[in-house]
């Protein structure tokens, strides 16, 4: 479900790794999550992190088949998966002593929103497309996600994102403050030289 | 066909029509922009107050009747009733500081504001009220109107930073000088600022999505918009986790959005929203 690589001193470079569901958080997925984050939390040679994701989409939200209604899932199995998706989306990216550099193409959406809002630097490629859908659906969109996006833009650009479910895209994901650059070709290359530069002048310390 | 939405208070400044769920209410007159004296700020309030409980009022929409969207207070007037009824002034002073201060933000219904021409004063106030401004690129905006000493009375009810970028409120507010929209949506005052020739599509547009929403999810998420903000992640949480146990038990037993929505999502047959 995560693609790691630790290639490159004092960065991690996590990769969302389900690209036939175009990386959606499914409950597998967001266990290795929260064990990821727990592990970097206590990682003092790191200094960096990248997110990103496999197969040309960064995330297209939580798993509508594992986590909503019609889900298979055992209870217990799905009750322990919600509290760690809560646990590294509401707690653990916010305690990371690392940097986070987040480079997306394709859909970012809904749940895949408090990654971004943890990030210190978000490079996006001109064809990715950011939302909240879950009003699509007939659902409401998680406080979790409302927060994480309030924290990141206007109340308008919230109010929009939210009540009409419409994906905006790179450009308009700049100028509402979720992206920090916007940029033609795939953005992990660049995320990668920024992290890997800023953990040499890190030197491992991490000063967050 | 759009019909006369009946309105607990008439007032010549206002005009509610229904279309398709769609309220629009029209301020001012074709010839005149809306200039608000007591009354009119009352009977609007009526309005506002008998939606929380319509339900056949998808969305509510504020435009002008005529070019422009509006002056805000009526000066005259407010220094006319000010001698005879104090009471009655600060009241409605009161009223617009409830509009802004969240009273719009928990109808049940998405609220929108349609800004062409010049918006001033306590109209802009209104705009912030709105969950989606939209406007023409060539509207004026100007903070500081004629209405200034009596929305200074209650200063509460002036423009706040929670919609605007405070340095250019500040900037605005003390200097009087009026901003295009463009600037107002750079400032965060508005959604959108489209050009005149396509602000009417644009609005077509949204409100026909609006329409489509789930009601009850559309609500919910205007609770969540409200209140989340302030809380702790946990707290968060357990509202969102409060919020799906109640819609799903509305929901339960009557044909609902959401159950086709991700029926239809898992079987493949569409992606809402997701360009398909």
């Amino acid at each position: 479900m995560l693609r790691i690589d630790n290639s490159h001193p004092g960065v991690r470079v996590i990769g969302l790794n389900r690209a036939t569901k175009r990386n959606a958080i499914g409950v597998e997925m967001t266990l290795a999550l929260e064990s990821c984050l727990m592990e970097l939390r206590s990682r003092t040679d790191l200094s960096a992190v990248v997110f990103h994701g496999i197969g040309g989409h960064f995330c297209a939200g939580m798993d509508l088949k594992d986590f909503f209604d019609s889900s298979t899932r055992d209870a217990e199995e799905l009750r322990r998966a919600r509290l760690a998706t809560e646990h590294w989306r509401c707690h653990l990216l916010r305690q990371l002593p690392q940097r986070i550099f987040t480079a997306i193409e394709g859909y970012c959406l809904g749940g895949a929103l408090p990654i971004l809002q943890a990030s210190d630097v978000v490079l996006a490629q001109t064809q990715s497309r950011f939302g909240m859908p879950e009003i699509n659906f007939g659902f409401v969109p998680g406080g979790q996600i409302v927060k994480s996006v309030g924290l990141m833009t206007s109340n308008r650009a919230l109010s929009h994102l939210a009540l009409t479910g419409k994906l905006i895209d790179a450009d308009q994901a700049k100028r509402w403050g979720l992206v920090s650059e916007v940029v033609q070709q795939d953005p992990l290359p660049q995320a990668l030289d920024l992290a890997r530069h800023w953990a040499q002048r890190a030197g491992g310390s991490q000063a967050k | 066909m759009s019909t006369n939405y009946p309105i607990p208070m008439q007032h010549p400044m206002l005009d509610a029509r229904i279309q398709d769920g769609v309220l629009t209410v029209a301020m001012g007159t074709a010839q005149a922009p809306a200039c608000f004296d007591v009354p009119a700020i009352e009977a609007l309030d009526q309005i506002v107050k008998q939606l929380s409980t319509d339900q056949q009022v998808r969305v509510l929409v504020f435009r002008a009747s005529g070019a422009q969207f509006g002056q805000g207070l009526d000066p005259q007037a407010f220094e006319h009733m000010f001698a005879d009824d104090r009471a009655r002034v600060q009241q409605a002073l009161h009223t617009v500081r409830r509009w802004r201060n969240g009273q719009f933000r928990q109808l049940p219904q998405p609220v929108l504001a349609v800004i062409e021409g010049d918006c001033a004063g306590a109209a802009i106030t209104l705009v912030e009220a709105c969950d989606i401004a939209l406007c023409s690129d060539d509207a004026r905006f100007m903070l500081n109107g004629e209405d200034a000493r009596w929305l200074a009375l209650e200063p509460e009810a002036q423009p706040s930073a929670e919609w605007l970028c405070a340095r250019a409120l500040s900037y605005h507010y003390l200097t009087g000088r009026s901003f295009n929209g463009q600037e107002a949506e750079r400032m965060g005052l508005v959604t959108f600022s489209h050009p005149n020739g396509s602000l009417a599509n644009e609005l077509s547009q949204l409100l026909t999505s609006l329409c489509e929403k789930d009601p009850l999810a559309l609500q919910f998420t205007k609770e969540t918009l409200a209140h989340v903000g302030s809380m702790s992640w946990d707290a968060a949480v357990s509202f969102t986790a409060a919020k799906f146990a109640e819609i799903k038990a509305r929901q339960a037993d009557i044909p609902s959005a959401r159950a086709s929505a991700i029926a239809g999502f898992l079987a493949g047959k569409n992606k809402p929203g997701l360009g398909g």
